[in-house]
């Protein structure tokens, strides 16, 4: 059944005053309960401080694009890390008098728990960070907070010296490294240059154009070897039999010739003479003899070139052998052979030569490949060591300006005050608390009871549901005394409530003199 | 003495100093309607009804103790309803007079409180006359209700045990008579439907042209007597206490009145603070 809210108040106010008498039994037990427990409960301080706090780190500005640093972002929870570490722990317990009440380590390990738990650590905007204490005590609350900010603005300073200081060492310690690695690759480079004296960058280029030189040299005697042999071919062409025998050919050819010019002449003479004249018969005579010499050549030469085809020897007629172009084709022959003996022997030398070369064009280029690493890495280390040479003296400056506490790091911005009013809920929030659930606990109960009751109590239903009309709502009818009896009992509810009300003001006024 | 004691002696007195007449009265009533001879002499005992003596009435404290309204009291938000009750009634009977049941859904809705103070509320007005029948023989919610004592009543009358003037009583209200239920240790049979019953209602109504007449009846889910008694009346009302049924069991016994005579539901005891 949905109500209207006319309908709803109407209906609550109706079965309020069915359980009117419950409801203030109801009232008086929760008021009073509530009022019970505002009485004991503890009155609760709080001091709180701002702290101020630098997050840059020292070593990332100083290794920008060198090296990558971890992000620590979150400072409260680096602040809460401190903060509620044993070290500043332990001083604030000394300090803020807690010992007192903890005696043995257990109580202790107890008492910093509790600390841990009342303690708020928060970030304000970037680099704020507020600490809050909690306590009974609020003189206690405001030693702890004090305490807590101070030790942590302490340590925060002289962490902060200490890593510009490990900064520094940390970036002198790696340029030193560097040096000893650059001077490590510089030895290396020196002993492989000693080792490897063709490794000089300039020696490739040598070696290379001795390399062409000795081809080029090696080209032209083996042209040269050629051509001389072909000359030697020739000279020996020359000198072989067939050239002998065109000597001869030749000689024999003079003796044809005179004896051909002698017939000639006697032809002429017998023209003139008989065959008695005495040149004729000279004539005759030689030419016989010349004939006769023919032939005896002819023969000759013919068993020599027999001879010399027997033996294999070049047929060398004793005429040839003494012949002056013959002698001078033998000598020419002779030099031309042994040019080419020099020849091979310079050929064999240039190859041996620029196989030494070529051994050597390779070993450069071994070394060359081991000089370019060893290089490479003189000129990284290089760089990297000028780099931190300077980052140090960066490194130098930020270490003595945090030493001198130059650069405001950590501070307290807000000290911690003492609390004068005690926060969360105090009494009179119970008081009025208890008074505000005793009227509304009971009274929702009723509503909530209202909602769950099927039961006919608006008209509108009867004549929306079941159709009929409502020809009368009558309210009850008080017989008798009845209206008086009621009366009373409503005194009696209404001096219930003001006892209440009363005992409210008595407990609030006696705590608020402290007697409570 | 208080003003109040002062008042109950003298309603003490009227009530005595009218309680024969109004016995003679009814006495002449009842046998006519008996009887039945003669049209004549129930018009004559109408006029003699009319004429009849009325000024004895209740003292305020005692009827205020009865839970009966008066015109001016402390209940007047009570008198206040039961009037626009009466006007709602008039309005859909036309203004004619009619015999009414009140009827309750469930036990316990105090239909004999509705049905006296329904007769009460037409006596109000001076020009009617009101009649309360209580039809209700198993509870004794009506005798309770008014302090009556076990007298003769409607039972006895229809048992032929009484006549109509020993049945008839005044309470000591203007212009309202009463018959009760009557003695209940002998109910036997199903007395609505004997001819007496119709007969008595029938010459009631007859007679008198003011006079509305109110049965109380049982709760219609416990008994069938109701049932039969809606075939007796010219309207039917039901009564529902407030936060008492669910709609449910309302509409079941809406269920069980002919339509064209129930007029509506009264939601009863509605809750106050003063």
């Amino acid at each position: 059944m949905l109500y209207t809210s006319q309908e709803l108040v109407s209906f609550v106010l109706k079965d309020c005053y069915k359980y009117r008498n419950k409801i203030v039994f109801a009232f008086m037990l929760i008021s009073v309960a509530v009022l019970i427990v505002g009485v004991d409960w503890p009155k609760l301080y709080k001091a709180e401080s701002l702290i101020y706090v630098d997050n840059r780190n020292v070593i990332k500005p100083l290794m920008q694009g060198a090296a990558v640093t971890a992000e620590s972002k979150d400072i409260a929870r680096n602040a809460k890390q401190i903060i509620l570490g044993s070290n500043i722990l332990n001083k604030v317990l000394d300090a803020g008098g807690w010992l007192e009440d903890a005696t043995t380590p257990v109580e202790k390990e107890n008492m910093l728990d509790s600390i841990k738990k009342r303690t708020v650590i928060k970030k304000e905007g970037d680099s704020l960070i507020r600490v809050e204490f909690t306590d009974t005590d609020p003189r206690r609350a405001y030693l702890t907070t004090k305490n807590m900010a101070e030790y942590f603005v302490d340590i925060g300073k002289s962490n902060k010296v200490e890593e510009s200081r490990s900064a520094y060492d940390f970036i002198e310690k790696q340029a030193g490294e560097y040096l000893e690695k650059l001077t490590t690759v510089d030895k290396k480079i020196k002993e492989f240059l000693t080792d490897n004296p063709d490794a000089r960058p300039d020696m490739q280029e040598k070696v290379t154009s001795r390399i062409s030189a000795l081809q080029l040299k090696y080209e032209d005697t083996s042209l040269e070897l050629k051509e001389t042999e072909i000359k030697k071919g020739s000279i020996q062409r020359q000198l072989s039999g067939e050239a002998a025998m065109t000597i001869s050919q030749s000689r024999e050819g003079n003796y044809r010739k005179k004896v051909t010019d002698m017939e000639n002449q006697l032809e002429t003479l017998l023209l003139t003479y008989t065959e008695t004249y005495p040149d004729v018969v000279r004539l005759r005579r030689q030419i016989n003899d010349m004939t006769a010499s023919l032939e005896a050549e002819i023969k000759a030469r013919d068993e020599a070139i027999k001879k010399a085809k027997e033996t294999g020897e070049t047929y060398l007629d004793s005429s040839i052998a003494t012949n002056p172009i013959y002698q001078e084709l033998r000598s020419s022959l002779s030099r031309t052979e042994t040019k080419i003996a020099t020849l091979n022997t310079r050929m064999i030398e240039i190859k041996s030569l620029l196989d030494v070369e070529y051994d050597r064009m390779r070993r450069i280029e071994e070394g060359d490949s081991m000089m370019q690493s060893l290089t490479r890495d003189y000129e990284v280390n290089q760089n990297i060591y000028q780099d931190l040479l300077k980052r140090r003296e960066n490194a130098r400056i930020s270490r003595s300006l945090d030493t001198q506490q130059k650069g405001s790091t950590f501070s307290i911005l807000e000290p911690a005050k003492l609390p004068v009013r005690p926060f969360g809920l105090r009494f009179l929030h119970f008081a009025i608390l208890g008074l505000v659930l005793g009227m509304v606990i009971p009274v929702g109960i009723v509503f909530l009871l209202l909602q769950i009751d099927g039961r006919l109590r608006s008209s509108r239903a009867v004549i929306e549901e079941l159709g009929v009309p409502v020809l009368a709502e009558i309210p009850h009818y008080w017989k008798g005394d009845e209206k008086r009896k009621q009366i009373n009992n409503y005194r009696l509810l209404i001096v219930l409530i003001l006892s209440i009300l009363v005992l409210f003001a008595v407990v609030s006024s006696l705590k608020f003199m402290g007697k409570l | 003495m208080s003003k109040i004691e002062d008042a109950l002696k003298k309603a003490k007195e009227n009530r005595s100093n009218i309680s024969p007449v109004a016995s003679t009265s009814g006495a002449v009533e009842a046998n006519s309607v008996v009887s039945g001879t003669s049209m004549s002499v129930v018009k004559k005992s109408a006029s003699l009804i009319k004429l009849m003596r009325d000024e004895a009435s209740a003292g305020e404290s005692e009827l205020t103790s009865k839970g009966i309204i008066l015109q001016d009291s402390t209940n007047a938000d009570v008198t206040d309803s039961f009037r626009f009750l009466r006007t709602q009634l008039l309005q859909k009977s036309k203004n004619g007079n009619f015999i009414i049941l009140v009827t309750s859904c469930v036990e316990g809705a105090d239909s004999a409180f509705v049905s006296m103070n329904m007769g009460a509320a037409f006596s109000l007005d001076e020009s009617k006359t009101s009649l309360v029948l209580d039809c209700d023989f198993q509870s004794d919610h009506f005798e309770e209700m008014l302090g009556l004592d076990y007298e003769a009543g409607l039972i006895d009358f229809l048992e032929g045990e009484a006549e109509i003037g020993d049945i008839l009583k005044d309470i000591g209200i203007k212009r309202l008579r009463l018959i009760p239920s009557g003695h209940k240790h002998h109910i036997e049979s199903e007395y609505f439907t004997t001819d007496r019953m119709k007969v008595l209602l029938d010459g009631i109504v007859e007679r008198y042209q003011d006079r509305f007449v109110v049965l109380n009846s049982p709760a219609i889910s416990d008994s069938v007597d109701a049932s039969i008694l809606v075939d007796l009346v010219d309207y039917v009302v039901i009564v529902a206490p407030y936060a008492g049924v669910s709609t449910k069991e309302l509409e079941e016994s809406i269920k069980k009145i002919d339509k064209s005579k129930l007029l509506g539901v009264v939601i009863n005891d509605i809750p106050k603070w003063l």
